[in-house]
């Protein structure tokens, strides 16, 4: 909420500095967001007198004038109509810096000579919107610098007022917020005087949902623009002026709170006011000049024959204020905040008036603001105040009490504070005992007051009494005690751990957004566009589903890097993927995803492939080795998310574990990348399931391995997964490890073959393997291999060097 | 004899200094200092000579070879750290082996759970889509609250929500579980509202709930300024005020005074604010969220607070703009 630091003074007395202030507030809850300390005027911007104003020879519109600045009589060339002689204006001197930076040099004007400038406000930057010059208001002292008019008055502070404190969403509710800081008295309304013998109309409630209605009359009134004090209060708080009877409710309303209606009361007919339930098939057209239609669920102020106003939310075109009306009946009430809410849905209307009263204003209230307002009339409108005044209250409730003990208390804030303490402390907040502490638990009752809509269980007056004592004076405690019972979110560290390996492979971790634009048909779920979830209220195309895989948003991120000069992106996204099945919630998975694209670092040793396929593959199955998990296969796997056969699925028992590709050309395109891009995407939760709980150490072998190298030729189309299986299955229980080192294709083995060379290792535990066994397990492996995939030894069989054990 | 000392000297020095590599240093030192040199004749000849001038010529003889010998010596030094023809250029740059980065937020995240987990807090997670029970019902935001209006929570469906804060995940585990409870939750929250430098739709916060028989503000303080000197450092400054969220009373904001300016004001903290940094929302968990999850408020008492883990991470490292997290931009990345 924006205030001016004088229209806080006017209310209470201000701590000497704006830090000061603002940390007392910030204290008691409400940080100053900022404060603004408004322009700060040249000092050769000076207090002037006009004495003379006559006609420039040159031109129509322009005056010569006379003014008497103290010290000399400066001639000045002025450009505004309301320059009178008399007047006490703000003149910038030859020399002098204006706001917005422009230094006042000695000009000739139409062939006049001009020795400084009458300024206007918006010239001095105090208003957006005054024409003409700037008339002083008084006689300030001829010469005295202008700034010393403005004062510190004229600071803004922007306060920050959580949405339960209502009450000090008003400048006089923060100023009594203030005043309780340093038990100081909120200062007095001035008196009000009423003389005026008109009469009031007639109210008649006919419904519950209006709690308390009051309505005065003041006649006389002359609208016109508001004094400089009223504007400039409202323009440096956001509000745009418009004319005095207009501006005086909206400055009540900033200053109390409470909304204010003035109806023209010429346009009251048959004097009497009525506030009931729309009629079906009444209408009513707005200030704002809308026609809306009413029904049974709306309340209206009408008068003896038809709505005049929407209770609590807009006032009607007909019966408004304008620049004929003389005589305004001032209305103030406080609405239901329910029926407010509901109607202004209804009509489809959000104003200020209506979100105080769905709020809930203070009923106490809205008899003062009533009377400030027709104060603040006869002030500024020269308007004179009826005697008479209606004040119908059938809603008034009794105060909320609330039971306090002083037990509970102390073992919320972890603080003793005594009997005296809690009540003198609530008392500084008005929160007034009703009953004395009594009983074994301490506890007295307090009552709230009606502006403190907030105070309904002990929690809130602890609360109270915490901010009263202040927050820094509640001590400070730690202790460990752990929490046992909760099923171990095994997820958070495996998924870091996986991570930190990827990065450890050079890849950069990234985050992108869950939620996504349009999804391409490549990753879409098996069940299509039904099992995505769509965001009912989305902001943008962009933002309109729940990623059903994380491939699109790692390729947009990699083809947005490669654009701005990287030659090489390795990416890891760890995320959830999203499905809209089964219900309600759907389902959420863990996914974490590798992206590969571009060109490597040339100063790489071994170089790189231009297919970078199995490098990613390397490094997926190096990370499923790091979590213990030795035991893999991998077979074809296609999804529509690869290039046509590039697919595969890496998998553990029955788990599919990872799968991986290169990404299909047309989903990479689709995210703007042209180039070829390998991805993989590992299964958060089938890799959970598939560590081991703990590593078994394994005894080291006493014996050495015998070692054999295999080389064979099959047809092409023959996979290393059944070769690797056949020599497993037939290689006996003496086979310890199968590698393979080389793959060989060329034109001396002819096209459709090619080679496939193995380093076996055969190993004994309780003996030194002899050349002869370590043969004939080579021998069936040879046989097996022939009629399993139509392999053919190429070469003989290498022995080589057997292995230390 | 004296003479032909010195002219020796500068000859077999000269020598010496100009071998260019090993074996030109070899022949000069057999040459010079070597059992046929010159030098070692005429220290053999000593005994032959008169005992006069077997003092001046030896003193001299022998002060030439241990100067002779220091100069191999530096010959031999200066020949052996020489950058030789086909050897290795040790100042090459080693081989590129690519480093990943883990995300900045990850990192933040782990440092956050390890500091919880020190003060004896469990992990829990719960689910990012979400219902209204969870994530407003139970904690006392009921309908018609302000924080559950379509502007600022992703509808999925009529009950069905992205959740816009981790707080949920306080309601689960208290439904499945008796206090005592001493969690931390933390994850992905959303929330429909315009992205600019310090906004964005999706973030993450860190949710903590600890509830037992006799919990107060107290511990909320002392365990928030624990975390807060671990993860920004001992001698962080903290300021404890009074606030307000639907779930908790009394609620409490946490500031830490700003480090960029030591608390002068700067354009990090705002210019008024004293230097204060908002980085943490806190109170104590209110009866009705107690009553939600059938926990009797009379028996139990418990703190809750909420952090947003990327606003954490922008003060402590002087990340200007949120959206970096977000965009994957590899030269962002390389930073951590």
């Amino acid at each position: 909420m924006k205030v001016t630091w004088g229209w806080l003074a006017d209310w209470v007395d201000l701590p000497p500095t704006p830090e000061a202030l603002a940390h007392a507030l910030a204290m008691r809850g409400f940080p100053v967001a900022s404060i603004e300390q408004r322009i700060t005027l040249d000092p050769a911007i000076i207090v002037g007198r006009v004495l003379e104003v006559s006609p420039h020879p040159n031109a129509d519109r322009l005056r010569l004038c006379v003014v008497d600045v103290g010290s000399a009589k400066l001639s000045i060339v002025c450009g505004a109509s309301n320059v009178a002689g008399g007047q006490s204006v703000a003149v910038a001197q030859i020399g002098a810096r204006l706001p917005d930076g422009t230094k006042l040099r000695k000009t000739k004007i139409r062939g006049v000579e001009s020795e400084g400038m009458i300024c206007s406000e918006r010239e001095l930057g105090l208003s957006q919107e005054a024409e003409g010059i700037w008339v002083l208001p008084d006689s300030p002292p001829l010469g005295s610098p202008v700034q010393e008019l403005l004062g510190a008055g004229d600071a803004i502070l922007d306060v920050e007022i959580t949405s339960n404190r209502t009450d000090c969403m008003a400048v006089r509710g923060l100023a009594r917020e203030i005043a309780s800081i340093g038990r100081r008295a909120l200062k007095p309304v001035p008196a009000l005087r009423a003389s005026g013998k008109a009469a009031v109309p007639r109210v008649t409630i006919e419904d519950s949902g209006c709690r308390r209605y009051m309505a005065r009359v003041v006649e006389n009134v002359r609208i016109a623009a508001s004094p400089d004090w009223l504007r400039q209060r409202l323009e440096a708080t956001g509000f745009r002026s418009i004319n005095n009877v207009v501006d005086v409710t909206n400055y009540v309303l900033r200053t109390h709170g409470q909304p204010i209606h003035a109806f023209d009361a010429s346009k009251v007919g048959g004097k009497e006011i009525v506030v009931r339930r729309a009629r079906a098939g009444e209408g009513l057209t707005l200030l704002d000049g809308r026609n809306v239609a009413l029904s049974p669920d709306v309340l209206v102020i009408a008068d003896g024959s038809r709505p005049m106003a929407l209770a609590g939310i807009m006032g009607g075109l007909d019966s408004g204020v304008t620049d004929q009306t003389s005589t305004v009946v001032l209305e103030s009430a406080e609405f239901s905040p329910e029926l407010t809410k509901a109607a202004a849905r209804k009509l489809g209307l959000d104003t200020d008036a209506s979100q105080r009263f769905i709020q809930g204003v203070d009923p106490e209230g809205v008899a003062l603001a009533l009377d400030e307002t027709a104060r603040l009339l006869a002030e500024v409108a020269s308007g004179v105040v009826s005697r008479a005044v209606v004040d119908l209250w059938p809603g008034k409730e009794p105060p909320t009490r609330v039971r306090l003990r002083r037990g509970r208390l102390i073992r919320l804030l972890g603080m003793d504070v005594d009997r005296a303490a809690i009540t003198n402390g609530l008392m500084s907040l008005e929160i007034r005992q009703t009953k004395p502490w009594h009983g074994e638990d301490e506890s007295a009752e307090f009552g709230a007051p009606s502006f403190r809509k907030d105070l309904g269980i002990e929690e809130d007056l602890i609360e109270e009494v915490a901010r009263v004592q202040g927050y820094d004076l509640i001590p400070s405690l730690v202790r460990s005690r752990g929490m046992t019972g909760l099923p171990e979110v095994q997820g958070s560290h495996l998924v870091r751990h996986m991570v930190q390996v990827l990065c450890g492979f050079g890849f950069d971790e990234l985050l992108t957004n869950a939620l996504v634009g349009e999804v391409p048909a490549e990753v879409l779920p098996p069940g299509g566009t039904a099992e995505l979830w769509e965001i009912q209220n989305p902001k943008s195309r962009e933002l309109k589903h729940l990623r059903p895989s994380l491939l699109p948003g790692l390729l947009q991120v990699a083809a947005r890097n490669l654009r701005h000069g990287a030659t090489e992106v390795r990416l890891v996204e760890a995320g959830k993927i999203f499905q809209a099945s089964p219900p309600p919630l759907g389902s959420e998975r863990r996914e974490i995803g590798l992206l590969l694209v571009g060109t490597p670092d040339p100063w790489i040793q071994p170089r790189a492939d231009q297919d970078r396929y199995l490098e990613l593959k390397g490094v997926v199955e190096a990370c499923l080795e790091a979590l213990g998990i030795d035991s893999r296969k991998s077979a074809p796997y296609h999804e529509t998310c690869w290039a046509s056969g590039s697919g595969a699925a890496i998998e553990s028992g029955r788990k599919r574990l990872a799968r991986l590709g290169q990404v299909a050309p047309k989903l990479a395109a689709a995210a703007g990348l042209e180039r070829p891009a390998w991805a993989a995407v590992l299964d958060f939760t089938a890799i959970a399931d598939a560590v081991p709980s703990r590593r078994r150490f394994q005894p080291l072998p006493k014996y050495p391995a015998v070692k054999r190298d295999l080389a064979i030729l099959v047809d092409r189309a023959a996979s290393h997964g059944e070769v690797e299986e056949t020599i497993r299955r037939s290689g006996g229980r003496l086979l310890e490890s199968v590698k393979l080192f080389d793959v060989f294709e060329g034109e001396q083995l002819g096209s459709d073959k090619k080679s496939l060379a193995y380093a076996l290792e055969f190993r004994s535990p309780d003996r030194t393997l002899q050349d002869r066994e370590v043969d004939e397990a080579v021998q069936d492996i040879v046989r097996a291999l022939g009629s399993a995939v139509g392999a053919t030894l190429r070469g003989g069989v290498e022995s080589t060097a057997a292995g230390r054990p | 004899m004296i003479e032909r000392l010195d002219a020796l000297e500068a000859e077999a020095a000269r020598a010496l200094d100009a071998a260019r590599d090993a074996a030109a240093l070899e022949e000069a030192r057999v040459r010079h200092l070597g059992r046929k040199s010159e030098l070692t004749q005429i220290l053999r000849g000593l005994k032959d000579l008169s005992a006069a001038e077997r003092a001046s010529v030896g003193a001299r003889a022998n002060r030439l070879r241990e100067t002779l010998e220091r100069c191999y010596e530096e010959a031999r030094a200066r020949l052996e750290t020489a950058p030789t023809v086909g050897a290795r250029d040790v100042t090459l740059p080693g081989r590129s082996i690519p480093r990943g980065h883990e995300h900045l937020i990850s990192q933040v995240l782990g440092e956050i759970r390890t500091i919880f987990l020190g003060m004896g807090f469990a992990l829990a997670e719960g689910p990012e889509v979400e219902d209204n029970r969870h994530n407003f019902d139970a904690l006392n935001m009921p309908e018609g609250h302000p924080a559950r209006a379509t502007t600022d929570t992703f509808y999925l469906g009529p009950d069905v929500l992205l959740r816009p804060h981790t707080s949920s995940v306080q309601i689960r585990v208290m439904e499945s579980h008796k206090p005592p409870v001493r969690i931390i939750c933390p994850g992905r929250a959303y929330r429909n509202e315009a992205v600019d430098a310090t906004h964005h739709f999706e973030f993450h916060q860190v949710e903590g709930l600890y509830v037992d028989e006799d919990v107060s503000l107290a511990d909320l303080k002392g365990t928030l300024d624990r975390f807060l000197k671990e993860f920004f450092g001992p001698e962080t400054e903290l300021r404890f005020s009074p606030s307000y969220f639907p779930f908790v009373e009394p609620g409490a904001q946490v500031e830490i005074r700003c480090f960029f300016c030591g608390g002068k004001g700067c354009s990090v903290c705002g210019p008024l604010s004293g230097g204060w940094l908002e980085v943490l929302g806190a109170g104590m968990v209110h009866p009705n969220v107690f009553r939600a999850v059938g926990y009797d408020p009379e028996r139990w008492t418990g703190f809750a607070f909420g952090a947003g883990i990327e606003r954490l991470a922008m003060l402590r490292h002087g990340v200007p703009d949120i959206r970096l997290f977000y965009e994957g931009d590899v030269r962002f990345l390389h930073q951590f």
